[in-house]
């Protein structure tokens, strides 16, 4: 059997509303190590989105390499990750040649994508690992020497198609990949991955492959078939995300090739909340609430006038993020906005003097009034035609 | 307005030409691009450079239009931006240079070039992808100087620079101006983009109406007073009193009327009779006055009845004295006539007389004229001859000269023949020479061939031999070397053995013990053991093996090497041999002997080559020879043929002559000397001819002459007889009337003819008087009888008719009172119209004056309320105002959903709507509503990321609402310049989602900034490089490769 784990979406660095997320990270990753100590993996995989900037703040490089010479040094697990869209792959990819020698497998160029590192499970069962980074179609048309591979879907495929047909031997793939799957649920906290065209990739892609890493969605979820997984992200990284039970996967290869997939739960140091309600109500329960260390987000419903919200507020919550009106929420809805601005449009000139006049005086406007202004208006209309 | 292709030449630091194609954007389906690159290098370049064409104006205040000239252009290179873009389905082009100092073409210096612009569209039909391709012909040339083109511009997109400023370029800095505006500022502009004139417009056409009605009203009143004055009332009330009496009166008249009538009409009839009467009267004086004239009148009256009897007795008589008259003068006449034709005939005898005599005289030169006649007969007859002889005489000249010719003719030919002759010996001749030198030739070439290929066989052995031979001595050489070398081989071997050997016994010589038996001869007994030598050192079983191994090869290498010495002479062997064969009777020295005799060989062949070209050389000189020889003898028969001709012809113009010298002798003989010229016998023929012709003239005259004067004389005789006969006649006639005469005289009782002659009157007097008598008793009968009637008459009248100017005075009186009451009657009837006219109009003149007025109030509050004024608009908006206001809120709407959004619900933007400001401009002013604190405060109080976030937000939502308000104003592109730097990296992910979503809706979106998150994230780059000699922008080839795009 062949053991790993599977992660992504780690985001190092990342800031939620301004505030830094890197102690809870770190929490995060000595729970992660933790649980290595516990499930003994062969592999940890990463797929992608290490960092949340391609230069990266140097508190969270530091963590990373921490955590790395702890697993793949200290532990001699071998660690394999991709960069992602988040990520730089030039960066990332820093004396990768060196370091494949030392347990430690970075795909940072497309080339990378052909040569696969071999693995060894329990008895002697070895299994495959493929890793493409995150990288735009014109790079892998550049290196396939192909020029009609303009979407992330068709660079995949081509990509796909090329490792499999470059396969001997019977053993079992895994392909870590960092691409928009569809039919896969986003959150507010992604990126877009492609701008300007269709970004979604067809799980097909991966149909070569006994299991298939995902990164990039930041919700645990499935993608077209069992064997074709997001881990999710490390943490919460948006109020969409609070529902998600944050988690890595632990896959397990039998020498059959069947794949059974575990989901262990990653605890956080401190939880991401959202609130609603009148200002009023929250600020009682504010007072009685037990986890005021939290990150929190509220939402206000008052139809009215709030004054000093978030200051009130954040008096019993020190990790306050935000605060926003939800009731006019509804006003920016767009097809409002722009029923509202066409109905304007179609007013005449007439029934504007009427609401002028109206909003001016106070009454109004009679009938005699009305006539005279038609009169005028006519006037003034035949003038301008006729010039 | 989508950009599809921009070219900058020379324009901000682009000193050359660069091009940026943006319709690779849409290739790649890409609407978001960034253009990056350093400070100063030339990125908001771009976006000044699509201003300038446009509008002919930058993006930036700070940048004017004469300064964009790039400093490192070239003097050659003017300033230039062409331009194309889509609007909708249609695409244009413009090109703009800005006003610039110019290389003057023909001599040094610069001048300066005034702006210039022009503005094309692309013909229907072709797309983005042929702009180009297009020829000159698919562009429509729109406009073609700065004024049209900045106006058709502006027509096309919309909006002005400054709106475009706004809207779709939104420059460094800059747009936060809109943000943070003071109100009037902002007011302005919206006024401009949202085109709200139209309610000023509304607003003054108010005003305009309401004064135009007042100064109508005015006017009605002052028209109303004047009519008031004009039929001299005060007030309404005695109008209509005065209508009554008015009324009255005319009513009263027109009772009266009638009965005025009859009495006008009784003293009319009256008047008329009292003037019949005095008529009358009148008439009857002048009667009488008549008739008292005619009294006087009588006794001349009786005088001229007188004159007419005696007339009438004399007539009889008178008309007989007329005859006789008349007889008496006829008489005369005829003897005059008598007279005269006897002297007429004397003359015509006279002439007659003499005319014969001249006629007889005449006919007496007849015999002389027949002699003149003969004479010019024989003339005729010897001219002819004459003539003959001429002609032969000159025949007979020509005949000589022609025979001259053929004489010479002749000699030629004889001179020509001759010379032929010659020449065919001398080629015969020539001929002979050369004749034998043509085998020659053949035989002596055959022979230069085969001593050739015997020299060059002779050459190649010769060669060989020596080859061989140089062959042979190398390994000779080489063999020796060897030979050396296996010498010294085996030396070292023999040495090396020895050495070996004796170190070998040193070794075994080290073990030998004393009484011990030698391994060698066993002897134990060792007296004197070997020793190593310095000399021969230690040698190894190894080195010698070696050395063995070394002469072995070199012996090897020996023996190979002296088998090849053999076979190499042996080759040299053969190839003597093979000389040999050349000189089979040869001696030993058989090679020099060969390079000898190949000597002698090679001169003999030249030899034979030189002769050869002798040889050749006659063949051809006989070849000519025979040539001339042919053509000689041709042109000698030519020359015989000639010569023949020649004499024939000679002969035959020799016969000519004689036999027209022959001719000429005779006719000599036939004619005297004299007259041997033809022209002297014409002359005196015809001399002889006028002489003839002159006589014969004369007597045909003088015979018609005789004739005329024969017929005067017999005609003149008649006529004397007629006369005589006719006077006879008439003396008879008067005779008879004579005597008629007498008789009537007695019977009219005159005493004389005289007497009688005098009573005759002419016609015209006989008239005179008769009409004299009857008139006179016409008037005197009528007179009386008039006279008669009008006493009778006069009884009959009344007394009162006599009295005609009374009844004159009655009349006039009657008249005068009827038409003065008439022309009363008339002026009332007009003044009660006038009034009741009046009466109308004013009713009418206050009834709109009324309803003017009413107007005037409702327009006036309209007005008012536009304007903004009070008593009726106290809040002091005016309806432009208003409608900025509410289009304001719809911006604001808009760009507070964006900033909602971008600040996760923090922030919204909104209008303050307050009163506190009295200012006119107020209602306009922006304000920040914060979630946070629930209040609101002013947009100058965000930091420097929410500004950017709000203004960003705020110009996107201006574009919104000025797209969907004026309607074909289509914005589809918008550019953001810098500004991303001051946001953090969460922000900074929002704004790329907002500009994300911007380009997912169809737009254009340009980026300028150096933050690096962007470039990361922006695909599509383009980049701006800046270089000592200008910069230069490009794509980054990230996109898709070119040929899926350009390959059209």
């Amino acid at each position: 059997m062949f053991r790993f784990i599977h992660t992504s979406d780690w985001h190092l660095g990342r800031q939620l509303y301004g505030k830094s997320l890197l102690e809870d990270q770190a929490y995060a990753l000595e729970r992660l190590q933790e649980l290595i100590e516990t499930v003994r993996p062969h592999a940890l995989l990463i797929a992608g989105d290490v960092f949340d900037r391609p230069l990266p703040p140097e508190a969270a490089v530091a963590l990373f390499d921490r955590f790395l010479t702890e697993v793949a040094g200290t532990r001699n697990i071998p660690v394999l990750l991709i960069p992602g869209n988040h990520d730089s792959c030039e960066r990332l990819g820093f004396a990768s040649g060196l370091l494949r020698d030392r347990g430690v497998t970075i795909f940072s160029k497309v080339e990378d994508a052909f040569k696969p590192v071999t693995l060894k499970g329990d008895d002697g069962f070895e299994a495959l690992i493929y890793g493409i980074p995150f990288v735009e179609p014109f790079e892998v048309a550049k290196t396939l020497e192909r020029d009609d591979l303009a979407t992330p879907e068709s660079a995949l495929e081509a990509l796909c198609e090329e490792i499999t047909k470059r396969k001997t031997g019977p053993l079992p793939s895994v392909l870590l990949c960092h691409a928009l799957v569809m039919g896969g649920e986003t959150s507010e906290s992604e990126r877009e991955i492609f701008i300007g065209g269709s970004a979604s990739v067809h799980p097909r892609v991966f149909s070569g492959f006994t299991y298939t890493a995902l990164g990039h969605l930041h919700k645990p979820q499935r993608a077209g078939a069992d064997t074709i997984r997001y881990s999710g992200s490390l943490l919460p990284y948006s109020k969409s995300e609070i529902s998600h039970e944050k988690c890595v996967n632990e896959v397990r290869i039998r020498c059959d090739g069947a794949v059974e997939v575990i989901a262990h739960h990653l605890p956080q140091l401190r939880r991401l909340r959202y609130l609603e309600g009148e200002l009023a109500e929250l600020l009682e329960k504010a007072s009685g609430d037990e986890r005021r260390d939290d990150y929190i987000i509220v939402g206000l419903t008052d139809k009215g006038a709030v004054l000093d919200a978030f200051a009130k507020l954040n008096h019993f919550y020190p990790r306050l993020l935000h605060v926003s009106r939800v009731s006019i929420a509804s006003e920016f809805d767009f097809s409002q906005a722009s029923e509202r601005i066409r109905a304007m449009e179609e007013r005449s000139d007439l029934e504007l003097f009427a609401d002028f006049f109206q909003s001016i005086t106070g009454t109004p406007m009679d009938d005699q009034e009305r006539r005279v202004l038609n009169e005028v208006l006519a006037e003034l209309n035949r003038g301008e035609h006729a010039l | 307005m989508r950009p599809l292709r921009l070219r900058m030449q020379a324009f901000g630091p682009y000193a050359d030409s660069a091009e940026i194609d943006f319709r690779r954007l849409t290739a790649n389906n890409g609407g978001l691009f960034l253009i990056h690159g350093q400070t100063g290098a030339g990125k908001t370049s771009i976006l000044d450079a699509i201003c300038f064409a446009l509008f002919g104006s930058s993006s930036g205040a700070d940048r004017d239009g004469e300064s964009l000239r790039s400093d490192l252009a070239s003097a050659d290179r003017p300033t230039e931006v062409r331009f194309e873009f889509a609007l909708g389905p249609d695409i244009y082009r413009v090109v703009r240079r800005p006003k610039q100092l110019e290389k003057r073409k023909r001599e040094d210096g610069y001048r300066v070039a005034n702006a210039t612009a022009a503005l094309y569209k692309l013909a229907r039909g072709l797309t983005e992808a042929d702009i180009d391709r297009g020829s000159t012909d698919s562009w429509e040339l729109l406009a073609g100087n700065v004024k049209n083109v900045d106006g058709v511009v502006i027509e096309l997109l919309g909006m002005n620079a400054d709106q475009f400023r706004q809207v779709v370029v939104l420059p460094q800095g800059q747009f936060r101006r809109f943000l943070s505006a003071q109100s009037g500022e902002r007011e302005k502009l919206l006024e401009t983009l949202f085109r709200t004139e139209r309610y000023r417009r509304i607003t003054e056409q108010l005003v305009f109406k309401a004064q135009e009605l007042e100064s109508e009203i005015k006017q009605h009143r002052q028209n109303l007073e004047a009519q008031l004055a004009s039929l001299e009332i005060g007030e309404n009330e005695s109008l209509d009193g005065r209508l009554e009496t008015l009324k009255a009166e005319a009513a009263a008249l027109t009772e009266e009327s009638p009965l005025l009538e009859d009495r006008f009409r009784l003293a009319t009839e009256r008047r008329q009779t009292a003037q019949l009467a005095a008529r009358a009267k009148t008439e009857l004086a002048a009667i009488q006055a008549r008739l008292a004239g005619l009294k006087a009148r009588q006794s001349e009256v009786e005088k001229a009845k007188e004159k007419l009897a005696a007339e009438r007795r004399s007539r009889p008589v008178l008309s007989v004295d007329q005859r006789v008259l008349a007889i008496e003068r006829d008489l005369r006449h005829l003897a005059e006539s008598e007279e005269r034709e006897k002297r007429a005939l004397a003359a015509a005898e006279r002439e007659l007389h003499e005319n014969q005599a001249q006629f007889e005289r005449l006919q007496a030169l007849a015999p002389e004229l027949e002699s003149w006649r003969a004479e010019r007969t024989r003339l005729q007859g010897l001219w002819t001859n004459a003539n003959r002889l001429k002609d032969a005489n000159s025949r007979l000249h020509e005949l000589n000269r022609a025979y001259a010719t053929a004489a010479e003719k002749v000699r030629n030919a004889e001179t020509a023949l001759a010379d032929a002759t010659e020449k065919r010996r001398e080629k015969q001749l020539e001929a002979e020479k050369f004749a034998e030198s043509v085998p020659r030739v053949e035989a002596l070439r055959r022979e230069i061939e085969l001593a050739k290929a015997k020299l060059v066989h002779l050459t190649q052995n010769l060669k060989e031999v020596d080859e061989a031979e140089t062959e042979v001595k190398i390994e000779r050489t080489r063999l020796a070397d060897f030979e050396k070398q296996a010498h010294t081989a085996a030396q070292a071997l023999k040495e090396l053995k020895y050495g070996f050997h004796l170190s070998q016994a040193a070794i075994l010589a080290r073990e030998l013990k004393k009484g011990e038996p030698c391994p060698v001869c066993g002897s134990p007994e060792h007296p004197a053991p070997a020793r190593f030598m310095d000399a021969h050192a230690a040698v190894s079983k190894e080195e010698l093996e070696a050395a063995e191994a070394k002469e072995r090869e070199a012996s090897e290498r020996l023996a190979a090497h002296k088998t090849r010495l053999e076979s190499a002479e042996r080759a040299l062997k053969l190839s003597e041999e093979r000389l040999r064969a050349h000189f089979p009777g040869a001696d030993e020295r058989i090679r020099d002997y060969a390079r000898h005799m190949r000597e002698e060989q090679v001169r003999a062949l030249e030899g034979m080559q030189r002769e050869l070209l002798a040889a050749e050389e006659a063949a051809r000189k006989w070849h000519n020879a025979t040539a001339a020889l042919k053509a000689v003898e041709a042109y000698l028969e030519k020359a015989e043929l000639a010569y023949r001709n020649a004499l024939s012809e000679r002969d035959e113009a020799r016969a000519k002559f004689e036999s027209t010298c022959g001719q000429v002798a005779e006719l000599e003989a036939s004619l005297p000397p004299e007259y041997r010229d033809p022209e002297a016998i014409k002359e005196i023929g015809v001399e002889l001819k006028e002489k003839i012709k002159a006589h014969e003239k004369k007597l045909e005259e003088s015979r018609q002459l005789r004739e005329s004067a024969e017929r005067k004389v017999a005609a003149l005789k008649a006529r004397l007889k007629t006369l005589a006969e006719q006077k006879a006649m008439k003396t008879e006639e008067l005779e008879a009337e004579s005597k008629a005469r007498d008789e009537a005289l007695k019977a009219s009782g005159f005493p004389s003819l005289e007497e009688c002659r005098l009573a005759g009157l002419s016609e015209r007097e006989l008239q005179e008087l008769e009409a004299l008598c009857r008139s006179f008793d016409a008037d005197w009968a009528s007179a009386n009888d008039r006279l008669h009637q009008l006493e009778h008459e006069l009884k009959e009248f009344p007394d009162w008719a006599h009295d005609l100017a009374a009844r004159q005075s009655e009349l006039d009186a009657v008249d005068k009172e009827r038409s003065e009451k008439k022309a009363r009657l008339l002026a009332l009837k007009e003044k009660i119209s006038l009034y009741q006219n009046a009466g109308e109009r004013i009713a009418k003149l206050r009834a709109e004056i009324e309803k003017a007025e009413q107007r005037y109030r409702t327009l006036g509050r309209l007005a008012s309320v536009a304007q903004g004024l009070p008593p009726f608009n106290t809040a002091r908006v005016n309806l432009s105002r208003y409608v900025l206001a509410s289009r304001l809120d719809e911006v604001l709407e808009q760009a507070s959903r964006r900033l909602y959004k971008m600040s996760r619900g923090q922030f919204i933007l909104k209008r303050s709507t307050g009163q506190e400001d009295r200012r006119r401009s107020a209602g306009l002013d922006l304000k920040v509503e914060d979630a946070f604190s629930g209040t609101t405060r002013p947009t100058s109080s965000l930091s420097g990321g929410e500004g950017f976030m709000a203004s960003l937000s705020l110009a996107l939502g201006l574009a919104d609402v000025v797209q969907s308000r004026l309607g074909g104003v289509r914005l589809e592109t918008v550019f953001v310049d810098e500004g991303f730097g001051t946001l953090d990296s969460e922000t900074l992910e929002l704004a790329m989602k907002t500009l994300t979503e911007l380009q997912a809706g169809g737009r254009l979106v340009g980026v300028i900034s150096h933050v690096p998150e962007l470039r990361e994230q922006i695909r599509n780059r383009l980049i701006v490089r800046k270089k000592p000699s200008g910069s230069t922008v490009t794509w980054e080839e990230t996109l898709a490769p070119a040929k899926t795009f350009t390959e059209t």
